[in-house]
């Protein structure tokens, strides 16, 4: 009885140590903190906006354009008299949605064909790797632009292009590691029980390679919010009025020298939320790297 | 390695988004006070009245030079480095809705003041003209060579003339209108040439003058050796410069023309300077910084904002142009819903817009609210004519008459343009305010184009046009069936009428009538808001001598400027 109690106390204990272990390792550097408490800010902003702004984002005032701040305005506003705080925290709403949801599509996109051209190999990873290649000869920007140009300016449109400039990069990572998995005895073991192919690459392959591809997600965060601040800069990404920081940044160059305070926050905005990104993507690398784990002690 | 260290990396990024911050909070420099900022719009200088008058002309000079050209003294040599937002769209002038390679042609009239400063047709190719009955008479230079080494005579500009009212894609025919599209021109003589009209025009020849850059004279051999099609790419006229390159999106070069026929005041041949490049910069701030660094010669409208900073370039000059600027309009769909059959919403839509509030703000010192179609001075403009006021509670009412549901989703189809951009977000805020949901469809030149002008894929859309030298161009481009600006597709009962009338009066006054009764109809109509007047101006780089003031674009006459860097 005491040993039943015994192994059901440490079979209790042994996530939660793992977890312990896992958060220790992310957070073995202080920029992985650093980055952290940015993203949670930048969270908050974009789940609290309506109660966090003092106004509405879209209200414009013409008796205030291009205001410098001021208490009332804590950083000015803009050139429609708008207020430049309440579209930065409103912007933050528009950058983790398009950053959640572009990477969400080229996880979806990527990871599924990364799964099945190297679990099953031939001419379906041959045909599926010179797509991949095709569509990296791009450079991604230029491909993004191209795809809104295409299917038209707005929000909906440029999170499918980041999507899709961003999913070969998973689909080459998934293939990879796919590859070098497949073979290993546990899957053999799962094949010669009879899993079919469909289980053996949800249930057995995907939870195994799912590290590398959490972590390169984390980092395709960033450059999503990079490159819709990129679309939005060159008007093809969300629409006027809505608040975006590349649309801003892009109003903001026009009145750099007359009204700075139009363009600088926005410009802050993206650098820091980047930053943020990279750090904790590599925070994770760190921590779920075996070679790294296994110099730790773990 | 040396590498940075975590610590020093925070503090840092900490420093930096400090000194940030601290700029981004700093008091802005002290501006001079704009107008608009000291109480009211700015009032612009009035426009030129433009009357061409169709009487016999005879031969006149160019405009003499002025004392301080004389003074300052002629230099010849160096390159013209002239900026501008709008790219060329097409070398051969007739297919250009936009710019062309002005420089490299000719006209063969000149739009230029006189003595008095009034504005008038010119001799330029043509050296006379007579007008009788319904036909003008030219008698062309002698002489006059086209790059390609081809005669500038009756048969090229007969031949001109046909593919300007021929050509089924010609932007130039719609200005003339009255021109007779089956035999346009009658060869008299080697340099004599008779344009034949259905009917008299007041318009016809300021049509014909550099003041419409459609209407240049082209290489005939040009078109005969390689094709019409060729013309698109390369340009060859009889112009104070020759063709170089054309590269679309970048750059305009051209070469002096050594044998061109004009002289300057040094009594040589004109032009003074051996080229110039013209560079399409879009953005306006990039422009603006180009002339702040001295690596442009010319920036055309400076926007209000930056003026202040303008006046402070010790190497430019900044000049305020009375004859040129830009009108901003939108205007509805007449062929889809929810504008095509009700006079009442779009009515309601006229009264929410509040135009002072937009010339101010995105005018900055330079906008001033414009109600009509015409401007301050020109002929046709009268206050007494009615025009719809910002009145929100009438807009309220008129759009619950107007038996839409509300809330009503509008799309807007705007330039990508900086101005149409802001002014459209004006738009958008105002209308809200009468149940009226505007979203914007910003979308870049050619695209508005293809969306508006060929495929009348919008609802609402807005436009920018310059001041035209006589009324009847712009309201017969922007009413006639088919017309270049006829983008709203809408008829109005009695409108081309009246414009016809005006444009085939000589007098004066009777013009002006004609034009104060088409402005009522077009309000009555109310398939157009006329918003604001943006006031042009230049910006000049110091070292450009002889610059004068032009109508708008067309004809800057930069083979007049010369370079002095001293």
């Amino acid at each position: 009885m005491a040993t039943a109690i015994s192994v059901g106390r440490i079979e209790s204990y042994a996530p939660l140590r793992r977890r312990r272990r896992f958060l220790r390792a992310v957070l073995e550097t202080r920029l992985v903190g650093t980055g952290l408490t940015i993203t949670f800010v930048v969270l908050v902003c974009a789940i609290l906006a309506p109660l966090l702004s003092p106004y509405d984002p879209n209200v414009q005032d013409y008796l205030a354009l291009a205001e410098p701040p001021s208490l009332a305005h804590p950083l000015g506003t803009d050139d429609l008299g708008r207020d430049v705080l309440t579209r930065i925290i409103f912007g933050a709403r528009v950058s983790l949605q398009v950053g959640v949801i572009a990477v969400g599509i080229a996880l979806t996109l990527g990871v599924t064909l990364g799964l099945l051209a190297g679990y099953t190999g031939g001419l379906l990873d041959d045909v599926a790797m010179r797509f991949i290649d095709a569509v990296q000869a791009f450079p991604a920007l230029i491909l993004a632009l191209a795809i809104t140009a295409a299917l038209g300016p707005g929000i909906g449109n440029a999170m499918m292009a980041i999507g899709f400039v961003a999913m070969p990069g998973i689909a080459r990572l998934t293939r990879g590691q796919t590859l070098a998995t497949r073979e290993r005895d546990f899957l053999l073991s799962a094949r010669a029980l009879g899993a079919s192919a469909p289980r053996l690459m949800a249930v057995h392959l995907l939870p195994n390679i799912a590290a590398p591809v959490i972590v390169q997600a984390s980092l395709l965060m960033a450059n999503a919010i990079v490159t819709e601040a990129s679309l939005s800069f060159l008007g093809v990404g969300v629409q006027p009025p809505t608040a975006s920081w590349g649309a801003m940044l892009r109003t903001g160059s026009q009145y750099l020298e007359v009204a700075p305070w139009i363009g600088l926050p926005s410009g802050a905005a993206i650098f820091l939320t980047v930053l943020a990104f990279n750090f904790v993507g590599d925070g994770l690398r760190r921590a779920l790297d075996p070679r790294l784990a296994r110099r730790r002690g773990a | 390695m040396n590498v940075v260290s975590r610590r020093a990396f925070l503090v840092g990024l900490a420093g930096a988004t400090g000194f940030s911050l601290l700029v981004a909070c700093q008091q802005p420099a002290p501006r001079e006070a704009a107008p608009a900022a000291a109480g009211g719009p700015p009032t612009p200088a009035p426009i030129q009245p433009a009357i061409a008058a169709p009487t016999v002309a005879a031969a006149q000079p160019a405009a003499a030079p002025t004392p301080a050209a004389v003074a300052a003294g002629v230099k010849r040599g160096g390159q013209l480095r002239i900026l501008q937002t709008n790219d060329f769209v097409s070398m051969d002038p007739i297919h250009a809705s936009g710019p062309t390679a002005f420089s490299v042609y000719d006209w063969l009239l000149s739009w230029r003041p006189d003595a008095q400063g009034q504005f008038g047709v010119t001799p330029r190719l043509a050296t006379s003209w007579e007008t009788s009955g319904n036909t003008i008479t030219f008698k062309l230079r002698d002489g006059v060579k086209f790059h390609d080494g081809s005669d500038v005579n009756a048969d090229a500009v007969a031949w001109n003339l046909k593919r300007m009212v021929q050509n089924p894609k010609s932007f130039a025919k719609n200005y003339l209108a009255a021109v007779d599209a089956n035999e346009p021109a009658t060869v008299i003589n080697p340099l004599t040439v008779q344009v034949n009209l259905t009917r008299p025009s007041a318009a016809v020849l300021s049509s014909l003058s550099d003041a419409n850059g459609n209407t240049a004279i082209v290489s005939k051999k040009a078109a005969d050796d390689h094709g019409e099609e060729w013309l698109k790419t390369t340009a060859v006229g009889s112009g104070p410069y020759k063709f170089v390159s054309w590269a679309s999106g970048d750059k305009l070069v051209v070469e002096r023309n050594e044998r061109y026929w004009d002289t300057g005041t040094d009594g040589k041949p004109l032009p003074y300077t051996d080229g110039a490049t013209y560079r399409v910069i879009i953005e306006a701030s990039t422009q603006f910084n180009e002339m702040r660094a001295g690596t442009a010669d010319l920036v055309v409208n400076v926007r209000g904002r930056d003026v202040p900073s303008a006046k402070q370039i010790t190497h430019a000059r900044y000049i305020e142009s009375p004859s040129g600027g830009n009108k901003r309009q939108y205007f509805f769909n007449a062929l889809r819903p929810p504008f095509q059959d009700n006079l009442k919403l779009r009515q309601a839509i006229h009264h929410a817009v509040d135009r002072d509030a937009i010339a101010k703000a995105v005018g900055g010192g330079l906008g001033m609210p414009l109600p009509y179609e015409f401007v301050p001075g020109a002929i046709g403009y009268d206050q007494s004519v009615p025009f719809y006021a910002f009145d929100l509670d009438r807009a309220k009412r008129l759009v619950q008459e107007s038996s839409v549901p509300l809330p009503l989703e509008v799309r807007m189809t705007v330039h990508s343009r900086e101005q149409d951009v802001q002014q459209a977000q004006m738009i958008q805020q105002m209308v809200d305010q009468i149940g009226v949901k505007l979203s914007l469809d910003v979308v870049e030149r050619v695209a508005w184009g293809e969306k508006v002008r060929i495929q009348n894929d919008f609802q609402m859309a807005s436009r920018q046009s310059g001041v035209a030298v006589d009324p009847t161009d712009d309201l017969l481009v922007t009413w006639a069936e088919g017309g270049n600006s006829a983008y709203h597709r809408a008829k109005v009962p009695g409108l081309l009428d009246t414009l016809h009338k005006a444009d085939a009066e000589y007098d004066a006054a009777k013009r002006q009538e004609l034009f104060v009764q088409a402005q009522k109809l077009m309000y009555e109509s109310a398939w157009f808001g006329y918003i604001w007047f943006e006031l042009g101006n230049y910006l000049v780089h110091k070292r450009i001598q002889n610059f004068a003031q032009a109508w708008g674009s067309n004809a800057l006459r930069e083979w007049e400027w010369w370079i002095n860097e001293g």
